[in-house]
C-alpha cells in the first residue's frame, strides 16, 4: 500500500478520536475526509455507528469482519441484501478499507463527549 | 471573530425570561469562541445538523442556532400520521441535546432580515447577532403565486400538508371525516420541490387508510409531470396492494391542474377538465424559503444556486446554504440530502475558519416510501464532484429491484424505521 494511503488511513483514525487536535499540515490529505465518508454511514446506522434502531452498532467491529462484508455487498453476494450494494458501489476499495478501519477503531458503546 | 452578539441578552429579555432563570433550567454557558462565530437559521434537518458537526469539528468555534419552533415536526412519516399509523408526537424532535450536549446556542425567534456586508442578522425583535460565517437551511416555502386561486387562506380549504405542523391536522382530520365513496384528489407540481417521491407515498398511505375505512372511496392523483420517482415500483406496489384505488394522471393526459377553487374543492386543469373532491390536497410549487431571498442568495428560479464543493452561496460570501433551498440536483430535495450537505458544508465552514482548503465532498441520499406499513421500496445515490459538478458515481445508486417478494418489501419498510430513528438522532442528537 503506498505511503499516502496509509497516512491517510492513520489520520481517519485520529480524526475519530481525537476530533479537535486532528489539524494537519496544510499539505497533508484532509484527516476529517474519512470521518466524512463515514457520515454517509451516520443516517441509517446512526453517529459513529453507534445507533441504528436494532442495527448492530457498526462501531468496534473487526476490520476484517466490515471490510469483507462491504467488499461482498460491493460484488453482489450478499443474499437478500437491500440497499447496501447499490450504495457500496458509490466507494472504491480503497474507501472501503477507510471506512472500515475507522468504524473498528471506535468504541461500541461510548457515548458522544459532552462539551 | 466578530463581537459577541450582546443582542442574545436582548432576546432572552424579548421573551421574558431573566439569564439567572436560564441558568436555572440548566442551560449550559456559551460554548466556544476564539475559533469563530457561525450563527445557523433554521432547526431542521440541514441547521441542526450542521450546528451540532461545526461543534463537533472545532469546539472553539461558537455556534447559535436560530429557529422559532420550541420542537420541530418531521415531515417524513408524516404521511403515515395522515393514515393513522404514528402518532403526531412521535414526528417531534427537540433542542436540549444539542444545547446540553453539543454546545450549541439554539435561540428561539425567527431571522427577519440578513445584512451580508455588516455581516449580522436580524432577529423580529429587532436585536441582532453578529457573524463570522452564516449557514441558512430555511426549507421551502410554497409559492402562492405560481397557482391560480391557491394561497394561504385557500390552504385552509385545500390543505398541502407540504410541512408538518397545523396543515397535517387539518388533512388528517377532512380524511376522517370524509364519507365513504368520497374521492381525494391530490394535485402534485411539476419539478423542482420538496421530496419528489412525497405525494406518490402520500396517495399510497391514504389508499391504506381507505381501504381498511372507506373502501368504496377513490383517489385521483393529477400530476403536472409525465414520470416521477420510483414509478414501475409505485405502480407494481399500487396495483398489489390497492387494486384500482389509485389513479395517477399524468402531464400528457391533462393531469396539470392550472386552477384551483379551495372552497368548492375544486380544480381545474389545463385542458379544462374539472374534478370535484371530497377532500382536496393542494401540493403547489415551492421555492426557497423567504430568509434566502432577503440574504440575496436566491436567482431568478427562486432556489439558491451554490458552489458544489462547499455550499457557499454563489452570489453571497460568507453565506452557506443547504437543504431543500438549495439547487443541487442530481441531489433531491430529501431530509437525507439536507443532512448529508449540511455535514459536508460544516466541514467546509470549519476549514474556512481555520484558513485550510474544503475537504473533497462526498454525499449520499436514500429516500424510502411506505407504500403500506409492511411495504417498503427505495432510492439510492452517491453524489461527487465530477467535473465540477455534482454528480451521481456511474454504476451505484437505483431504485429497489422490480418483482421482490412480499419479505424484501417488509424488510425495507423496517429499515425506512431504522433509517428515521438514526436521522434523527444524528440531527438533533440521542433522544433530541
Ligand atoms: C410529506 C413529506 C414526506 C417526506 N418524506 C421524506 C423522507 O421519507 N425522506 C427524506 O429524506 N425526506 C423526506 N421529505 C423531505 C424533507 O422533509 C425535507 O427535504 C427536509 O425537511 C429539508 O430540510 P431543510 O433543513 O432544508 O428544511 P426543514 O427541515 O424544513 O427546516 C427548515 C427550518 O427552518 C426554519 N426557518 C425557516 N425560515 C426561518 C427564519 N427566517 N428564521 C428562523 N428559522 C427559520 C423553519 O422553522 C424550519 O424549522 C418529506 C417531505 C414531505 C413534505
Ligand atoms: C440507507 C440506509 C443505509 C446507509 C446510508 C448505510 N447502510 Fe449499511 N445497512 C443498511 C441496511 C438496510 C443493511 C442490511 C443489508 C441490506 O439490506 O442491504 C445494512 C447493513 C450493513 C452492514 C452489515 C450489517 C451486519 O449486521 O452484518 C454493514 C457492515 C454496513 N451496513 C455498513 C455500512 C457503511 C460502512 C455505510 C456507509 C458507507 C452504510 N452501511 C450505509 C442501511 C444503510
Amino acid at each position: 500500500m503506498a505511503v499516502k494511503q496509509l497516512r491517510w488511513l492513520a489520520a481517519g483514525v485520529v480524526s475519530g478520536l481525537v476530533v479537535s487536535t486532528a489539524h494537519a499540515a496544510a499539505a497533508e490529505p484532509d484527516p476529517r475526509r474519512t470521518e466524512l465518508l463515514a457520515g454517509v454511514c451516520f443516517s441509517c446506522h446512526g453517529t459513529d455507528g453507534r445507533h441504528g434502531g436494532d442495527f448492530e452498532p457498526l462501531a468496534g467491529r473487526s476490520y476484517e469482519a466490515l471490510q469483507d462484508t462491504l467488499l461482498a455487498f460491493r460484488a453482489d453476494t450478499v443474499p437478500g441484501a437491500t440497499v447496501m450494494p447499490r450504495l457500496v458501489k458509490g466507494l472504491d476499495e480503497d474507501e472501503i478499507r477507510a471506512l472500515a478501519r475507522y468504524f473498528s477503531s471506535l468504541e461500541a458503546s461510548s457515548a458522544e463527549v459532552s462539551r | 471573530m466578530a463581537g459577541v452578539p450582546i443582542s442574545r441578552r436582548a432576546v432572552l429579555r424579548f421573551l421574558g425570561l431573566g439569564v439567572a432563570a436560564l441558568g436555572a433550567r440548566g442551560f449550559p454557558a456559551i460554548a466556544g469562541g476564539d475559533g469563530g462565530h457561525v450563527v445557523v437559521v433554521g432547526g431542521g434537518f440541514g441547521g441542526a445538523t450542521a450546528a451540532r458537526y461545526i461543534r463537533r469539528f472545532d469546539p472553539s468555534i461558537r455556534v447559535t442556532l436560530v429557529e422559532p419552533r420550541a420542537r420541530f415536526y418531521t415531515c417524513p412519516f408524516s404521511n403515515l400520521y395522515l393514515a393513522g399509523l404514528r402518532s403526531f408526537d412521535k414526528l417531534g424532535h427537540g433542542y436540549d441535546a444539542l444545547r446540553r450536549i453539543h454546545g450549541v446556542d439554539v435561540v428561539p425567534a425567527w431571522v427577519e432580515d440578513v445584512d451580508t456586508v455588516a455581516r449580522h442578522v436580524r432577529l423580529r425583535d429587532g436585536s441582532r447577532l453578529a457573524y463570522d460565517r452564516l449557514l441558512l437551511s430555511p426549507g421551502v416555502d410554497m409559492d402562492w403565486q405560481a397557482l391560480e386561486g391557491y394561497d394561504a387562506a385557500a390552504s385552509e380549504h385545500a390543505p398541502h400538508a407540504w410541512k408538518a405542523g397545523s396543515q397535517s391536522h387539518r388533512l388528517r382530520r377532512q380524511l376522517e371525516a370524509m364519507d365513504d365513496g368520497g374521492v381525494f384528489i391530490l394535485s402534485a407540481p411539476a419539478n423542482p420541490y420538496r421530496c419528489p417521491p412525497g405525494p406518490y407515498e402520500r396517495v399510497s398511505l391514504i389508499a391504506h387508510f381507505l381501504k381498511r375505512h372507506k373502501p368504496r372511496s377513490k383517489i385521483l392523483l393529477l400530476d403536472a409531470k409525465d414520470g416521477f420517482s420510483k414509478q414501475p415500483l409505485f405502480m407494481e406496489g399500487w396495483q398489489a396492494l390497492y387494486g384500482g384505488m389509485i389513479e395517477w394522471v399524468g402531464l400528457s393526459a391533462d393531469g396539470r391542474v392550472l386552477r384551483v377553487d379551495a372552497r368548492r374543492r375544486e380544480v381545474e386543469t389545463e385542458f379544462g377538465a374539472r374534478h370535484r373532491a371530497a377532500v382536496l390536497n393542494v401540493v403547489p410549487p415551492q421555492k426557497a424559503g423567504l430568509i434566502a431571498h432577503r440574504a440575496g442568495v436566491t436567482d431568478r428560479s427562486g432556489w439558491v444556486p451554490v458552489k458544489p464543493e462547499t455550499f457557499e452561496s454563489r452570489q453571497v460570501d460568507n453565506v452557506y446554504v443547504v437543504g431543500d433551498a438549495t439547487v443541487a440536483a442530481p441531489m433531491p430535495k430529501s431530509a437525507f440530502c439536507a443532512n448529508s450537505q449540511a455535514r459536508m458544508a460544516a466541514a467546509a465552514i470549519v476549514a474556512s475558519l481555520q484558513n485550510r482548503a474544503p475537504p473533497e465532498p462526498v454525499w449520499a441520499n436514500t429516500c424510502y416510501s411506505l407504500l403500506a406499513p409492511e411495504y417498503g421500496i427505495s432510492v439510492a445515490g452517491v453524489y461527487r464532484l465530477i467535473d465540477g459538478e455534482i454528480a451521481e458515481v456511474p454504476n451505484s445508486g437505483g431504485i429497489s429491484p422490480l418483482e421482490a417478494g412480499s419479505d424484501f418489501r417488509a424488510r425495507e419498510a423496517r429499515y425506512a424505521q431504522r433509517w428515521y430513528a438514526s436521522i434523527c438522532d444524528d440531527t438533533w442528537g440521542p433522544r433530541g
